[in-house]
């Protein structure tokens, strides 16, 4: 099949500019790494054949650019295709990831660990269970109202995500403004400068298993975009593969907030511009979002290292990415749109 | 026996809508629900589907108690056309015909090459093959029409129920869907479709089974229950049937408006 060959093609060509892009962004920064040097290190590092000497370039490159490249790639892929897995449960390409409340759950997670001074091993746990213990009060909101339509779902998840805003403000209002403030201000915009090798195993346990899990059912997406009337006419078990999808986007999210704190736009728009290039069936949506969002938030990312004499939080770049994106998407689609 | 339906009752709240419906629906046989609006074809139908949970009745499809049925069994046997196929997103017709598929897969099971050789088999049974790679949201309505059709028939089910396939077409798709039901039935499929316009049930032949306000449903051949005082205790109004000599078969009409 031509259709098949070509996505073959599509997927390889991205990984490709995808490692391109992982060298080029390791020689770029405040010290400049020649790509050779940076190959060569990256090669010897990997062989493990010999000790590496314990230089300021390997240093930049082993301990500092590389693991924050990484963070980036795998936070990029995930909020992507929670997104693309999002928009498809609930059947609305504009729902993103964050809207069950994630979000705004774990920055109340972590802005509660900023309060009580924790070390960032904790500020990353406290995120991840204020964004799970965020999405568990959505879902229970439907159940206690005896609707389980995707409407109430929705409803209920802007009712949380205002109630956590206003928490999260309160907290805020509360905080030292020199230090504590400041903190919390960065890890709702999205940082990824704390990011080190530690990070690194943790965020593989808890980022690839549902990505691999979401990858293998993805054609069942096209069928539960279906709707979840028409996907049990059709069969489906539509509370397990509901169940099983939301569970899975929804620790990708929490996870990759935890690593990188909240950015914003990524797993709106990823989807759609993927749809774009490859059309609308999940089995191919899903894959090339991974990728796709991956090279998207490596590129912002290096860009944040770069602009400016300060780091730059990562949804301000996003923002400004996404929003005008957004609107020539909106341009290119207004025909479909009634 | 496909379906026996008796004593089936739903409510939304306080509002019953079937009342102790008794119905049945034989193996290659053709049953057109006629109704007013709200009359609840529509409720009557998602109960047959296992959507919605009665209050009370039983509901048997294929010898065996609805409520028992998991929903890929229900689907094995009986397959629903909705009255428009809509989409948030751009699937084409080969993508969406393939999620007829979906009760014979396993969650982490995607189609298969025989899945996708039958949806093209069945696309080109149906004349539809050259629309294969076009957007759904783009077709026409009565080309939708016949893609929701093909998604019912790749399953290979005994029966197909379709919710007012007509009622978002243009006069001439509507005898066109009517032609390709009648077609159907003929090749064994049982058939249940709801309609709004009595002169579909006279075109389809079959039996006719009338949903009154109250919840009750009369069910008979279509000259049995398509005559002008039925209809006029159906629709309130003073419908005529007249039989035209030159077509062999009654037709029903409004004398004025």
């Amino acid at each position: 099949m031509a259709s098949k060959r070509k996505i073959s093609i599509t997927i390889v060509l991205l990984t490709a500019v995808l490692v391109l892009l992982v060298v080029f962004s390791i020689c770029l920064g405040k010290y400049p790494v020649s790509p050779k040097e940076s190959l060569s290190i990256l090669f010897r590092a990997a062989t493990f054949k010999e000790q590496l000497a314990d230089s300021m370039t390997v240093n930049v490159v082993l301990r500092l650019r590389l693991p924050r490249i990484l963070v980036s790639i795998f936070v990029g892929a995930a909020l992507s295709i929670s997104g693309a897995c999002y928009q498809s449960i609930f059947q609305n390409p504009l729902v993103s990831p964050d809207f069950l409340g994630v979000s705004s759950g774990a920055c109340i997670g972590a802005a509660v660990a900023i309060l009580l001074g924790l070390s960032s091993a904790f500020i990353s746990g406290f995120a991840f269970i204020g964004g799970i213990l965020a999405v568990l009060i959505t879902a229970s909101i439907p159940a206690l109202i005896k609707n389980r339509s995707n409407i109430m779902l929705v409803l209920s998840g802007i009712i949380v995500g205002s109630l956590m805003s206003s928490i999260l403000g309160f907290i805020k209002f509360v905080a030292d403004p020199q230090t504590q403030l400041a903190s919390i201000t960065y890890w709702t915009m999205g940082d990824f400068s704390y990011a080190s090798n530690a990070d690194l195993l943790p965020m593989v346990i808890v980022l690839v298993p549902p990505m691999i899990i979401l990858l293998l059912m993805s054609w069942w997406m096209d069928v539960l975009s279906m709707g979840q009337d028409e996907a049990r006419t059709l069969g489906a078990n539509v509370k397990l593969v509901r169940g099983v999808a939301i569970v899975c986007s929804t620790l990708l999210t929490a996870g990759s907030i935890c690593f990188a704190g909240s950015i914003g736009w990524v797993g709106l728009i990823v989807p759609h511009f993927v749809r774009m290039l490859v059309g609308s069936s999940n089995r191919r949506v899903l894959p090339v979002s991974c990728l796709i969002g991956g090279i998207f938030m490596l590129v912002v990312d290096t860009l944040t290292r770069l602009i400016g004499a300060a780091e730059m939080p990562v949804s301000i770049m996003t923002g400004i990415i996404g929003a005008p994106f957004f609107c020539w998407l909106l341009f290119k689609k207004r025909n479909e749109i009634a | 026996m496909i379906y026996e339906v008796s004593n089936l009752k739903f409510s939304y709240g306080k509002n019953r809508v079937l009342n102790g419906v008794d119905l049945s629906l034989d193996e290659s046989e053709l049953l057109c629900v006629l109704g007013r609006n709200g009359s609840g074809k529509s409720t009557l139908f998602s109960c047959l589907l296992g959507l919605l949970k009665p209050e009370e009745g039983s509901i048997r499809l294929c010898g065996k108690e609805l409520k028992d049925m998991k929903e890929k069994e229900i689907a094995a046997y009986a397959s629903f056309v909705p009255q428009n196929i809509t989409s948030s997103f751009g699937f084409t017709v080969f993508e969406y015909v393939l999620t007829g598929f979906a009760a014979s897969l396993g969650l982490f099971t995607h189609p298969s090459f025989e899945n996708k050789k039958a949806v093209i088999d069945t696309l080109e049974m149906m004349g539809i093959a050259h629309l294969q790679d076009r957007i759904i949201t783009e077709l026409s309505g009565g080309e939708r029409q016949q893609v929701a059709i093909a998604r019912a028939l790749v399953s290979n089910p005994k029966l197909i129920l379709f919710d007012e396939p007509t009622a978002h077409l243009d006069y001439s798709n509507q005898i066109k869907v009517l032609r390709i039901i009648k077609d159907l039935s003929s090749k064994g499929y049982a058939i249940g479709i709801t309609t709004h316009d009595p002169n579909h049930a006279i075109l389809l032949g079959g039996r006719v089974a009338l949903l009154d306000g109250d919840g009750h449903i009369n069910a008979g051949s279509s000259e049995e229950m398509l005559t002008e005082e039925k209809l006029k205790a159906l629709y309130g109004d003073d419908l005529k049937i007249r039989y035209i000599d030159e077509f062999k078969r009654n037709v029903c009409i409004y004398p004025k408006i």
